[in-house]
């Protein structure tokens, strides 16, 4: 069944009910002695309206939860699924092709079974369509009913109809939450899962990474230390990277704020912005194709032996450059956030600008500076494409930016988008990887938010 | 007086007022120095894929002359599908006489570097405007991937004499490629284009916006008006800033494990993928929609109010329009970053191959950045041109994007 | 000096009390502005204004809010130069040199010409480093035991050092609105200027504190040439020698505090003093 008959229906009969409800309300404030009922005519409506919507899109939404399923169990039933083969892949693609002929999107298909089994697909599904469809009307139907009962020329239908709509903004904000949960939920389970196979202190402490997602038999623990990867994401993106955007993204801030005039700042900041814009993908693409070769060649003539092509410098320096607009805007808002009188005051006794802003302006906005810069490593060390397009997948111990190395955020994508099963360790360890990604970003981004916002209050 | 001692008068002072205006100079000329890099860089950036997009938009093509009437071949009239079309043209031998009539143009060496695909670009044409099979017409045709790179001088050097001969004699060029806009993805990169990976960017964009709009406005506007001070509020409020820092993969990891096990015959579709990436622009827009709901004041409400109004009237006929043109700002901004994205999909598995633009949302999808991560995996020289003229697709998508959001801001900002 | 019941006091009678109000006669003329105005973008906010201030006395600039009086303040350290869209002509001397003149340096203006504002603005430093701050910049000390005693002698001179000896490695931040603003006070006297200007420096205090920074200009005038905003014309008549009545960017009288406020030869003054407008 299409999605758009169910949506259609409940639109429909909810436009109906709220243009009956309607003209009903209307027909109490004429009647009514004064002219005034409790609520205006369109509340009336709208209470009407929501108690056929609601009911109706929710009975939609479990129906398609539940028809799929049986759905199938009718195919099943039917002789012609008895010739079926008893489990495994060839029985999951006969039943898929066989839906996909039922509805139409398949022509004749590779496997016979699968034309067989067609139509009993489309009986099933026209069966239990239509049952949706009638209880889903029966549903609509009541819940119209049991509105109309209720309207009555002293009902608060706007009370109702708020305390719905307050009920509808409660529970859009309580998403966050879920999200939160979910996420927490999901790594927490698949990690413990993980630490099932391989002790937590060999994934913490090891120093060997090597998983390999087709092994199978006994679990080698020592294959999974992910000390390499913590460093390579630390080296990456908290030391290449912040080397290049701490300092040219506080100077470009300081000079668009303190010394650019008006006209190259609204000129200035808008380009910045666009660079804050540039997808991570095109940077990733940058990094490998222009700046990883030269930075080799760059090596080689230097007289650097067997510079990487996939070096930590190459994903550092862009990943660096991608950050500097997000560390200049932090800095911006944290300068600008020191009052006035800071810098007339310092200013007044004689202190050039420079001395104003190094002595008195940054060390006064060093908090909100600081609070930036953790907001800007913790997104850096969970940056994925650029790292992914030009670090490497060998996980390197080294100090060396020249070398490859790797990231937890380029081992998640390689274990993820490798062949290995579901339950499979190294499956599993993309998990605790993305677990540990999570907490550390979660603390660092808790505590610049706090200092942050510390910080404003200090000055408000 | 005391002036004659006074320390700030003294020749020492001056001295030190020189150093310290060279200083001055020296932080000056950091501070621009800075911006100047960046600039640089920003610019280094997109000239270097408007040089290697241009490339992208063209491909090398030969002409061919085919006399129509001389093969015999006929396409009734009236009404027909397209694949019906070039069923019926292939069975009338199509192909073979595109090739017959390259080797009379091109010679037995340049027809042999026509694209084995060539015959249905003209069926295309034929299929479009049946008249032409009256007469003798002559057809720009892709070239095989070989030639192309040779006639970039690139590739094989044995066949660069062959293509040099040929553009000569102006059988060879590198012609504006519209199809570049209209196909989809496909194994030659004389063959492939965008427009699969576009819609597929549209169809989850859409998604997006449908689940990401509708909940971060009621969201905001309640945590904003309604919601009282406790420690739920608190925690609705730090998961929802904490969520805007995420990494983004983390929301692939969520999507992986809860939608694609909820709906796992969806791997690939733009449903999932708008689902994730409706979590990951919810807290912006949450976060956006608050700021400018903050920024209504307080005065409009009480107005409101003391007319009688309830809250939620207040909110929905006051409040919320005034709000509208922020929240919208930064509805657009967070909708860029998700057109932006590609490390959730990736773990998701929007990284198919899609050969054929998806028509729904269950359909199999890839998105435009997924689709320059994909093709910057290719090593040929072709694709590294393809890469960047979808990479401009992307960026020119991205700054209208952009510019509408700033034209709104400027538009509509209101200073209270 | 005693901090009297303003209420109750006629400003004459306060003026005339004030016994070095006229007394004296000034030894040395410390700044001079002729025909000076100043405009913020196309509106002028002072007009042709003409003042000198002396070596040693108290010359106090009063008016009602938005006539101007402030940003002339400004323009006699070139703090307008902080605002893009502010423009003076006319001349502003400092013994005898032109201040916007190009050979004048702005940085060692503003060392002789400090500043003091109208709501306290210590840095968010400890206390010993707002008072350091000064002479670090210019490079007024030697060693840390020349700085200490600088500091020392600006705290003490601010009459503050007795207060805050104790704890001078706490935030300036933490001090009582007065304590800050006579440590911005002693902030201003670290680098040895020779004008101080304020700018309503007691606005944002309660009584006690002000009196005690009226104190505290009294006891500094022997040593410094010092102009303050006021809004409060007791507070003129209390600390001031010579006194200048501003109105909608004029500068509508100028002349012996207690003359002012005795017989002002200007009926806007006039009006202005008894209480008609403002």
């Amino acid at each position: 069944m299409s999605p758009a008959i169910p949506l259609l229906l409940a639109i429909g009969l909810g436009l109906a009910g709220w243009l009956v409800a309607r003209a009903r309300a209307w027909t109490f404030k004429r009647a009514a002695p004064d002219g005034r009922i409790a609520a205006l005519p369109s509340y009336h409506a709208w209470y009407a309206a929501l108690w056929i919507v609601v009911p109706l899109i929710l009975w939609f939404l479990i129906w398609n939860g539940i028809s799929g399923q049986l759905v199938l169990n009718y195919v099943l039933a039917s002789p012609e699924a008895q010739s079926l083969p008893e489990f495994g892949l060839r029985r999951d693609s006969i039943l898929i092709e066989a839906r996909n002929i039922a509805e139409g999107n398949a022509g004749l298909g590779m496997n016979d079974e699968a034309a067989a089994l067609a139509e009993p697909f489309r009986e099933a599904m026209q069966r239990y369509s239509l049952i949706g469809l009638v209880v889903g009307l029966l549903i609509g139907g009541a819940g119209a009913a049991w509105a109309f009962l209720r309207l009555k020329p002293d009902f608060a239908a706007r009370t109702k109809v708020e305390r719905l709509v307050l009920a509808g903004l409660l529970i859009a904000s309580l998403v966050a939450i879920l999200t939160t949960f979910g996420i927490l939920v999901t790594l927490v389970y698949e990690t413990i899962l993980f630490f099932g196979k391989v002790s937590p202190a060999d994934f913490l402490f090891g120093i060997q990474w090597n998983p390999d997602p087709m092994s199978t038999g006994a679990v080698e623990g020592d294959r999974y230390g992910a000390i390499p990867l913590f460093w390579g994401t630390l080296f990456i993106g908290a030391i290449i990277a912040m080397i290049v955007a701490i300092p040219l993204g506080m100077m470009s801030a300081i000079y668009l704020t303190q010394y650019a005039p008006a006209r190259v700042r609204s000129w200035v900041k808008p380009a910045l912005e666009i660079l804050a814009g540039v997808p991570t993908v095109v940077y990733g693409y940058f990094a490998a194709l222009t700046i990883a070769p030269a930075i080799r060649d760059i090596a080689l003539a230097l007289g650097a032996s067997n510079p990487s092509s996939e070096s930590a410098l190459a994903a550092g320096l862009v990943m660096g450059v991608m950050i500097i607009p997000f560390v200049s805007s932090m800095a911006d808002d944290s300068i600008a956030a020191v009052p006035q009188a800071m810098r007339d005051g310092s200013l007044a006794m004689g202190a050039t600008t420079n001395e104003t802003i190094r002595r008195v302006l940054v060390p006064a906005a060093l908090p909100g500076i600081v609070g930036g810069v953790m907001l800007a490593i913790s997104r850096a060390i969970g940056e994925t494409m650029i790292v992914v397009m030009a670090a490497s997948t060998a996980a390197n111990l080294s100090a060396n930016p020249l070398e490859s190395m790797t990231t937890v955020t380029v081992q998640i994508v390689a274990l993820l988008t490798g062949e290995g099963s579901f339950d499979h360790p190294a499956t599993l360890a993309a998990f605790a990887l993305g677990f540990v990604l999570f907490m550390v970003t979660l603390a660092l981004n808790f505590i610049a938010l706090r200092v942050v916002k510390r910080f404003r209050e200090a000055y408000e | 007086m005391s002036n004659a001692q006074a320390p700030t008068r003294t020749a020492a002072f001056e001295a030190r007022l020189k150093k310290r205006y060279a200083a001055e100079r020296r932080f000056k000329a950091i501070g621009l120095s800075a911006i100047i890099f960046s600039i640089i860089v920003l610019l280094f950036l997109l000239a270097t894929m408007t040089v290697n997009g241009i490339g992208g938009f063209q491909r090398a093509e030969l002409r061919v002359d085919i006399d129509f009437p001389d093969m015999g071949l006929s396409l009734p009239p009236g009404e027909m599908e397209f694949n019906d079309a070039v069923q019926r043209l292939s069975g009338q031998g199509l192909r073979e006489v595109v090739q017959f009539s390259a080797e009379q143009t091109l010679g037995a060496e340049g027809a042999e570097h026509v694209n084995g695909e060539a015959w249905r670009l003209v069926a295309e044409e034929i299929h479009a405007d049946p008249s032409i099979l009256q007469g003798e017409a002559s057809f720009w045709l892709p070239t095989s991937e070989d030639l192309a790179s040779a006639y970039a001088e690139d590739g094989q050097l044995a066949l660069q004499p062959l293509a040099q001969d040929l553009a000569e004699r102006d059988l060879l060029a590198d012609n504006f490629d519209v199809g570049f806009l209209t196909r989809a993805d496909a194994t030659d990169p004389q063959l492939v284009g965008i427009w699969g990976a576009l819609k597929g960017s549209i169809l989850t964009m859409f998604v997006t916006l449908l689940l990401a709009f509708p909940i971060g406005v009621c969201a905001a506007l309640y945590l904003e008006e309604y919601a009282p001070k406790n420690r739920w509020t608190d925690i609705i409020e730090v998961s929802i800033n904490n969520l805007a820092a995420v990494p983004s993969i983390i929301f692939g990891l969520l999507g992986m494990a809860v939608f694609l096990t909820i709906f796992p015959s969806y791997r690939s579709a733009p449903l999932i993928g708008g689902m994730t990436l409706a979590l990951m622009t919810m807290p912006v827009i949450v976060i956006s929609g608050r700021n400018a709901i903050k920024a209504v004041p307080p005065s409009i409400r009480d107005g409101a109010l003391a007319v009688g109004a309830s809250p939620v009237q207040v909110v929905f006929h006051h409040v919320l329009p005034l709000a509208l043109p922020g929240i919208l700002t930064g509805t657009i901004i967070g909708m860029a970053r998700a057109l932006g994205e590609t490390a959730p999909l990736l773990l998701i598995g929007m990284r198919a191959f899609v050969a054929t633009p998806p028509s729904g949302l269950t359909d199999n999808a890839t998105v435009l950045p997924m689709q320059i991560f994909l093709w910057s995996d290719e090593i040929d020289r072709g694709f590294v041109e393809r890469t960047s003229a979808a990479i401009i697709v992307l960026l020119i998508f991205l700054l209208l994007m952009n510019g509408l959001a700033i034209y709104l801001r400027n538009r509509f900002e209101k200073k209270w | 000096m005693v901090m009297q019941d303003t209420a109750d006091t006629p400003i004459a009678e306060m003026a005339q009390s004030n016994a070095s109000a006229e007394a004296i006669e000034p030894t040395e003329r410390k700044m001079r502005a002729k025909g000076v105005s100043v405009y913020y973008g196309d509106k002028k906010a002072i007009d042709n204004v003409d003042i000198d201030v002396y070596q040693e006395f108290v010359t106090a600039f009063i008016g009602p809010s938005g006539c101007g009086k402030s940003t002339f303040l400004r323009a006699l350290n070139r703090m307008n130069d902080t605002i893009p869209s502010a423009r003076v002509t006319g001349t502003i001397e400092l013994d005898g040199d032109d201040i916007y003149a190009s050979g004048m340096d702005v940085v060692q203006l503003r060392a002789r010409v400090g500043m003091v504002f109208q709501k306290p603005n210590p840095f968010p430093k400890s206390i010993y480093d707002n008072i350091a701050y000064g002479p670090k910049i210019h490079g007024l000390a030697e060693g840390k035991a020349e700085l200490d005693a600088i500091v020392e002698k600006s705290l003490r001179r601010a009459g503050l050092w007795e207060e805050v000896k104790d704890r001078l490695q706490d935030s300036g931040t933490a001090l009582s609105g007065g304590q800050q603003q006579r440590l911005c006070i002693a902030r201003a006297i670290a680098v040895d200027p020779e004008v101080i200007l304020m700018d309503e420096p007691c606005s944002a205090l309660d009584p006690i504190a002000t009196a005690k920074i009226e104190e505290l200009i009294d006891d500094l005038r022997g040593n410094y040439a010092i102009v303050i905003v006021t809004h409060s014309m007791q507070q003129a008549a209390r600390v001031s020698q010579r006194t200048a009545f501003f109105h909608l960017g004029n500068l509508v009288e100028y002349g012996h505090t207690s003359d002012i406020f005795t017989n002002p030869t200007q009926q806007r003054t006039q009006d202005y003093i008894t209480g008609r407008y403002g």
